[in-house]
C-alpha cells in the first residue's frame, strides 16, 4: 500500500513538471503533508505528571490563493506514544488527534519583497489519550473547537517564499471531562453508547492556543510547490484546577518539521 | 511597516526556538513527601465517593499523619504514612500502587473477605463432582436429581456468553429452580450482571442508581443516573422465570455485590447467605507528582430502596456456614437450605 501510495504521488509530481509553466503563488492547490515532531502534554485531572514522546502527523488540505485573498481548508491528524519523567513503564501512554481548519487571510501590505497577510480561521481539534494505568479513567478525551486570528509575514525570493506565521486564539468552545474523571460510570446496558463521556462538560475559554510557524516554499516552475516548515504550538484549556466543579487544566505542547507537497489543480 | 513584519518574525523565532511552553505551562507539582501526601489527602478530600457511609474524620487523619512527613524521609516511610492514611478508609477500592508495594485495607482482609462461607473443596466433590461442567466462566452441575441447577461463579472476571446460558438451561429441562453460587467472589466485569441477568425475566426495570463526584465538598454529586435491567424479547423463551437463590457471603465484592443489589428487582431471585462485603462505587485510578498510583472510589451506587450498601448487601435469608458440618460431614448447609426452599 504504502508503495502505491509512494508511485502515485511520485507520478503526480513529475508529470506535472513535465507541464507548461505556471505561476505557483497562484491558483488551487492539493496540498499533502507528513512531519515528525516532539509533544507533550498534561492533564492534571488524570495525573499531574508531564508525557513526552514522539509524534508523527499527516495532512491533506485544499489552498486557493488569489492576488488578494488566500482560503485554505485542512485535514491533519497526528499520533504520538509518551513516558513521563520519571520513566516508569507503566506510565506509557497513546495519543492521537484530528484537527480539521477553514482558513481565510487577505493581504494587507505589500512592500518591496515583503508581504504581510492577515485573517482568522475556524478550526476543530479533537484529541484522545489511552492510558492503561489510569484504571476506569484510562481515556481522556477534549474537542477544541476555535476562532484564531493569524498574521502571516512573507519574503518573496525569484522561486521561494520565506515565511514567519503567529496564530492566537482568543476563543475556544470546549469539551472536556468534568470533575471526576471516568469513562463511564452508569450503565445504560440496552444503549451503552449513551453513556459514554457523560461527565463531560462544553464550556467558553479564550486565549488558548498560541502557533507559530517557519517555513520556505519552493514555487516549481509547473505551478506546483514544496514546502518546508518548523511549527510550534501550545494550547490550554484555561481551567482551573482546583475548588471548582470545572473541568482540570488540559495543557498540550508540539514541535514539529512538516513537509509539504502541492499539486496545482 | 518593517517593524510589524520583523516583530512577526521575531515572535515567530523567539516562540518556536525557546521551546516557549516552559514559561506557558503550569509548574510541575512538586514531589518532595509533604507534596505528595498533600496532594493524596487533597485528592481523595474532593474526590472520594463514600465518606458519608465511612464515617471517618478526613481533616482528623491529615492532622494526625501529616507531622509524620517531611522532605527527608525515606520512599518507604512514605510509603507506610499514605498507606495507613488510605486505610483508615476501609474500602477495598482503594489503594496505593508503588514500584515495591501496594497499599490496601486490612480491614477488608480481617472483616471480610477472611469470613468468606465457602469450602470450594466440598462444593466440588461433595456436590457438583469432579465431572462437573463448564460453560465459559460458570461451572455447573445438576443438584437433587438435576431438579436443581447450580451454578457456581468465582469472579465476575470471567466472561459469561449468552449462548453458554442458554445451553446450560437446555441442559437441565425439569429443573424447578437455581442456585447462583457466588460466595467469595471479589468482582470483575459489571457487563457479566446484565450477561446473566438476560436469562433472567428482565423487562428495562430499574436496577440501581449511580452518582459520580461532581465538586470538591463531600456531598457534591451529579444527579441520579438508573441503570436499566436488558430488554429480554417477549418470545425468548430461554428466560428462567423459576425461583433462583443467590448465594452471598463475605467474599462477595465489587461487581458480586452490584450484582446482589440488581436481584432486588427480580421478584424470582432471593439473597440466601451473609451480607457481601460492598464495594458498589465504581473505582479509578490517579497519579501522584512522585509516580505512584492510587485507586478512588468515584462514584456511589444507591439501590432501588435508596439505600446506600456500600459496606454490604445484606441477604433476604441470613444463614452462615456450618464449618463444623463442613469438615466433619462434607455437607455445606447453605446449598442445603438452598435445595430445601427450592424443592418445596
Amino acid at each position: 500500500m504504502k508503495r502505491i501510495i509512494t508511485i502515485i504521488l511520485s507520478l503526480l509530481f513529475f508529470i506535472s513538471l513535465a507541464q507548461a509553466q505556471h505561476d505557483a503563488s497562484q491558483g488551487i492547490h492539493i496540498g499533502m503533508q507528513g512531519g515528525i515532531g516532539y509533544g507533550l502534554y498534561r492533564d492534571i485531572g488524570a495525573s499531574p505528571l508531564t508525557y513526552r514522546g514522539l509524534e508523527l502527523m499527516s495532512g491533506l488540505s485544499v489552498s486557493v490563493w488569489q492576488p488578494l485573498w488566500r482560503f485554505e481548508t485542512r485535514l491533519n491528524l497526528c499520533g504520538g506514544g509518551y513516558g513521563n519523567r520519571l520513566g516508569l513503564n507503566y506510565m506509557q501512554a497513546y495519543g492521537g488527534q484530528v484537527r480539521i481548519d477553514f482558513q481565510a487571510m487577505r493581504k494587507t501590505v505589500e512592500m518591496g519583497r515583503w508581504q504581510l497577510w492577515a485573517g482568522a480561521s475556524l478550526d476543530d481539534r479533537a484529541d484522545i489519550r489511552y492510558n492503561s494505568t489510569l484504571g476506569n479513567s484510562c481515556v481522556g478525551a477534549s474537542n477544541f473547537i476555535n476562532l484564531n486570528l493569524i498574521g502571516r509575514a512573507e519574503m518573496h525570493l525569484s522561486h521561494w517564499v520565506l515565511h514567519g506565521q503567529l496564530a492566537m486564539t482568543p476563543l475556544s468552545l470546549l469539551l472536556r471531562p468534568g470533575f471526576c474523571y471516568m469513562d463511564n460510570y452508569d450503565h445504560q446496558i440496552n444503549n451503552p453508547l449513551s453513556d459514554f463521556m457523560k461527565q463531560y462538560q462544553w464550556y467558553w475559554a479564550g486565549a488558548t492556543i498560541v502557533a507559530t510557524q517557519l517555513g520556505a516554499t519552493l514555487l516549481l516552475q509547473n505551478g506546483n510547490r514544496v514546502a518546508l516548515s518548523y511549527r510550534w504550538h501550545y494550547l490550554t484549556s484555561r481551567a482551573t484546577a482546583d475548588n471548582v466543579t470545572a473541568p482540570y487544566t488540559f495543557e498540550q505542547a508540539g514541535h514539529a518539521i512538516v513537509f509539504e507537497l502541492g499539486f496545482k489543480l | 511597516m518593517k517593524k510589524i513584519l520583523l516583530s512577526i518574525i521575531s515572535g515567530c523565532l523567539l516562540l518556536a526556538v525557546t521551546s516557549c511552553e516552559k514559561a506557558l505551562m503550569v509548574d510541575d507539582v512538586s514531589a518532595s513527601p509533604t507534596s505528595t501526601f498533600g496532594y493524596l489527602w487533597k485528592k481523595f478530600d474532593q474526590q472520594y465517593a463514600m465518606f458519608d457511609v465511612k464515617g471517618v474524620d478526613w481533616n482528623a487523619m491529615y492532622d494526625s499523619l501529616y507531622p509524620r512527613v517531611n522532605d527527608t524521609m525515606s520512599s518507604d516511610s512514605l510509603f507506610l504514612v499514605c498507606a495507613a492514611l488510605l486505610n483508615s478508609l476501609h474500602d477495598g477500592h482503594v489503594n496505593l500502587y508503588t514500584p515495591y508495594d501496594v497499599g490496601r485495607s486490612d480491614s477488608i482482609y480481617y472483616d471480610f473477605y477472611s469470613q468468606s462461607d465457602i469450602d470450594v473443596n466440598t462444593v466440588v466433590l461433595h456436590y457438583m463432582g469432579v465431572n462437573y461442567h463448564v460453560a465459559g466462566g460458570l461451572a455447573h452441575a445438576g443438584l437433587c436429581g438435576d431438579s436443581v441447577i447450580y451454578i457456581r461463579y468465582g469472579s465476575f472476571s470471567n466472561a459469561i456468553g449468552e449462548g453458554q446460558l442458554r445451553h446450560l438451561l437446555h441442559s437441565y429441562p425439569n429443573a424447578k429452580g437455581m442456585i447462583f453460587d457466588i460466595r467469595g467472589n471479589g468482582g470483575g466485569n459489571v457487563a457479566n450482571i446484565y450477561r446473566f441477568l438476560k436469562l433472567m425475566p428482565s423487562h428495562g426495570q430499574p436496577l440501581y442508581y449511580s452518582q459520580i463526584k461532581s465538586g470538591p465538598a463531600h456531598d457534591d454529586f451529579s444527579p441520579l443516573e438508573t441503570t436499566y435491567a436488558p430488554l429480554v424479547s417477549a418470545s425468548d423463551t430461554d428466560v428462567f422465570e423459576k425461583p433462583v437463590i443467590v448465594l452471598i457471603d463475605r467474599g462477595c465484592f465489587s461487581a458480586a455485590s452490584s450484582f446482589a443489589i440488581c436481584t432486588y428487582a427480580y421478584p424470582n431471585i432471593t439473597l440466601m447467605g451473609d451480607t457481601t462485603s460492598g464495594g458498589l462505587g465504581m473505582p479509578s485510578t490517579g497519579v501522584l507528582p512522585n509516580g505512584w498510583r492510587y485507586r478512588i472510589t468515584l462514584t456511589r451506587t444507591l439501590a432501588l430502596d435508596g439505600g446506600n450498601y456500600e459496606n454490604g448487601v445484606p441477604p433476604d435469608i441470613p444463614l452462615r456456614l456450618d464449618w463444623e458440618k463442613v469438615w466433619q460431614q462434607g455437607r455445606d448447609n447453605i446449598i442445603d437450605s438452598a435445595c430445601a426452599i427450592l424443592m418445596k
